[in-house]
């Protein structure tokens, strides 16, 4: 009751100097903004890293032939990766469910004078299977396709989108560097991702891509320039790549302390870098917010000395009609305490706006999580009250005579 | 409490009236110095006084006779430098600032001379104002300042603000205000100083009428002959000393003369 009579004072204080109070709480607006925020992005970055795993597909590990960045110095180590190798990890790892290799390189799609620049990806029966790709309209593509190496594709999404806006892409030849291919689907939307645009491919029959588009160039005759592995659901993916490491490099002769040609990473490790890198961003931003609360909460302490000195005399009123100084000091700190929670409030609206106008922008699923709002007007609460304490008390320790004598 | 007799000033209560146990309010060797060293001042030598319940005293003298000082200790708005100040028994000088704030909120009403009105609260809340602190919810606040607006005659002002209201009107919010927690004291500080002779007039009568009819000890502090001469009992200071201490209405009829 003592409460709600004190929030009905602190309202009316404040709106008594409605520009003063809103200006004063600026501090608290962004700094509660930007926590809500980091919250938001937080929660959304994680989601689609999570979204991005589960698009490559679940406990994998990817191999490339790139020397291993691990150990990258000044010797320039040319990266080897066959399909022989594949066929090697399938047969003598424990656990290896299926090998996908693939060849990938950009290519210029064309059809009917438009253009889009796109990867082209040269995939086998594997790769459709582990990647979930899920075909929209038309078909994947059949077993004799594959073996043959026929000029045959599937679009992803927004390459389909690109060269034939609403029109209906199946059975129609597009040119790929100059060489008529017919598309016979398209893959399922992915959505945007944190590694970029995960719609912007064409599949192709790997057989097809080495004969057809392929310069020929010296070196295995089987090279990938990817291969993904997946591993059986339960096996940890971290002990899964060691063990693709310790093959590959007994295949390769490779020596303890040697660079490696073939770089091996896994799902879980994308999930922990990922979780490095969010981590080192909200770092960022809390230093921010922290910074921006530390001097919101200055701004409320300055104005509540103003608030208390401007009310001397209100103070010696109630105190001598019977406010006791723990009754001063709580109105005080009450009305500190609102200051900060309409500021944490301000502060939610502006957040809510810029994840709004965020998630429009980006595609990512950016959203406040109802936690973070009411942690976020509480704690803004809760700098107030800090905020408060010392004009509070010193409202609370003044003289009643002296206080009424005030103007 | 109730004494009919001591608010006509017929002479039955006040210290001499009474044994000393039985005084309201009881100050013995009570003094107040401000200040330290050099800069001492003495603004109350050390006073006997005991006043009775439902009495009317008025305390005067010229500024700086150390009547507000004294008013202040009656008030419980202050404590005694020395000496004791009892109020219902009960001795202020141990007392905490929250002892005291109660006190104040069980036991006195204040009207000063500036109304002390809060100036953005309409009367209605300004008298409601210190219900807060007896903790009354809302509505039943509302009803008693409601209530007590009636009886001040300004039942149909009670949204008003102050600058809304003349003088002698404001001085009515703030006695009514003054009223709300029920007291045993009403303590005025030259509650007719800001207003004209008539209106004063209205606001002696209605203080007055609080002592006759419901037995609220009266005590007005005020360097205004005519005004001090009203009162069953009537104190005069100087020098931070009591000056004289009279009662009976000869006396008073020979001070009502102008």
């Amino acid at each position: 009751m003592m409460l709600r009579a004190n929030i009905e004072i602190a309202l009316n204080g404040l709106g008594a100097n409605m520009l003063r109070s809103v200006l004063t709480t600026i501090g608290i607006v962004i700094g509660v903004a930007s926590v809500v925020m980091i919250a938001a992005l937080g929660r959304a970055a994680e989601a689609e890293i999570t979204r991005t795993i589960d698009a490559m597909g679940e406990n994998m590990v990817i191999i490339w032939p790139v020397a291993d960045s691990e150990r990258r110095g000044m010797v320039s180590t040319r990266g080897r990766l066959t399909e022989r190798d594949g066929a090697a990890l399938e047969r003598d790892l424990y656990g290896v469910t299926a090998v996908a290799p693939q060849l990938q390189m950009p290519v210029q799609a064309g059809f009917e004078g438009d253009y889009a620049p796109t990867t082209l990806q040269g995939v086998d029966a594997a790769y459709l299977e582990i990647v979930a790709t899920r075909i929209a309209e038309g078909r994947s593509f059949a077993e004799e396709e594959l073996r043959a190496g026929r000029t045959v594709a599937v679009l992803g999404a927004s390459v389909a989108d690109e060269l034939f806006g609403g029109e209906n892409p199946l059975g129609k030849r597009i040119r790929l560097n100059r060489i008529p291919v017919e598309v016979i689907g398209v893959a399922e939307e992915r959505g945007g991702a944190l590694t970029g645009d995960q719609d912007d491919f064409i599949l192709m029959p790997m057989a097809t891509v080495r004969q057809r588009f392929r310069e020929v160039e010296a070196g295995d005759p089987d090279a990938v320039d990817m291969m993904l592995v997946q591993f059986a659901p339960g096996m940890s993916v971290s002990e899964g790549a060691e063990e693709v490491r310790r093959l590959l490099s007994e295949r390769y002769h490779v020596r303890e302390g040697d660079i490696r040609p073939f770089t091996v990473f896994d799902t879980e490790e994308f999930s922990r870098q990922s979780a490095t890198i969010i981590g080192a961003f909200q770092a960022v931003l809390i230093s921010i917010a922290s910074i921006s609360l530390l001097v919101g909460g200055i701004g409320i302490t300055n104005i509540m000395l103003v608030v208390v000195s401007e009310r001397t005399r209100e103070i010696g009123i109630r105190m001598a009609t019977g406010a006791a100084p723990s009754d001063i000091r709580n109105q005080f700190l009450v009305e500190a305490a609102v200051l900060c929670a309409i500021g944490g409030l301000l502060g939610l609206i502006l957040s809510a706006a810029a994840t709004y106008l965020i998630s429009a922008a980006s595609g990512w699923a950016v959203a406040i999580p109802p936690l973070a709002a009411i942690g976020a007007l509480l704690f803004s609460a809760t700098i107030g009250i800090v905020a408060g304490y010392a004009p509070a008390r010193r409202a609370a320790r003044m003289n009643p005579i002296e206080a009424l004598r005030a103007t | 409490m109730t004494d009919p007799g001591g608010a006509e000033g017929e002479g039955t209560s006040g210290s001499e009236g009474r044994g000393p146990e039985d005084a309201f309010i009881r100050l013995r060797g009570a003094a107040r110095t401000y200040g330290e060293g050099r800069a001492r001042v003495q603004a109350l030598l050390p006073v006997d006084l005991d006043i009775a319940a439902g009495d009317y005293v008025s305390i005067a003298g010229p500024s700086g006779s150390g009547k507000t000082t004294m008013m202040n200790l009656i008030g419980c708005l202050d404590r005694p430098s020395a000496g004791s100040v009892e109020i219902d028994g009960r001795d202020v000088a141990g007392m905490s600032e929250e002892e005291l704030a109660r006190l104040r909120r069980e036991t006195i009403g204040f009207v000063f001379q500036q109304f002390n009105l809060l100036p953005r609260s309409s009367a209605r809340d300004n008298v409601a104002m210190p219900l807060v602190y007896h903790g009354v919810g809302r509505s039943e606040r509302e009803r008693r300042a409601d209530d007590l607006l009636q009886r001040v005659g300004l039942g149909d002002r009670t949204t008003h603000r102050p600058n809304e209201l003349s003088g002698g009107q404001q001085q009515r919010v703030a006695i009514a205000r003054a009223l709300v927690g029920a007291p045993r004291l009403i303590l005025a500080d030259e509650p007719t100083g800001a207003l004209d002779t008539k209106t004063s007039g209205e606001i002696i009568a209605l203080l007055e009428s609080l002592n006759r009819e419901e037995g609220v000890t009266l005590v007005v502090v005020t360097h205004e002959p005519a005004l001090a001469a009203r009162a069953a009992r009537r104190i005069a200071m100087l020098d931070g000393r009591i000056q004289s201490d009279e009662r009976g209405a000869a006396a008073q009829a020979d001070r009502a003369e102008p």
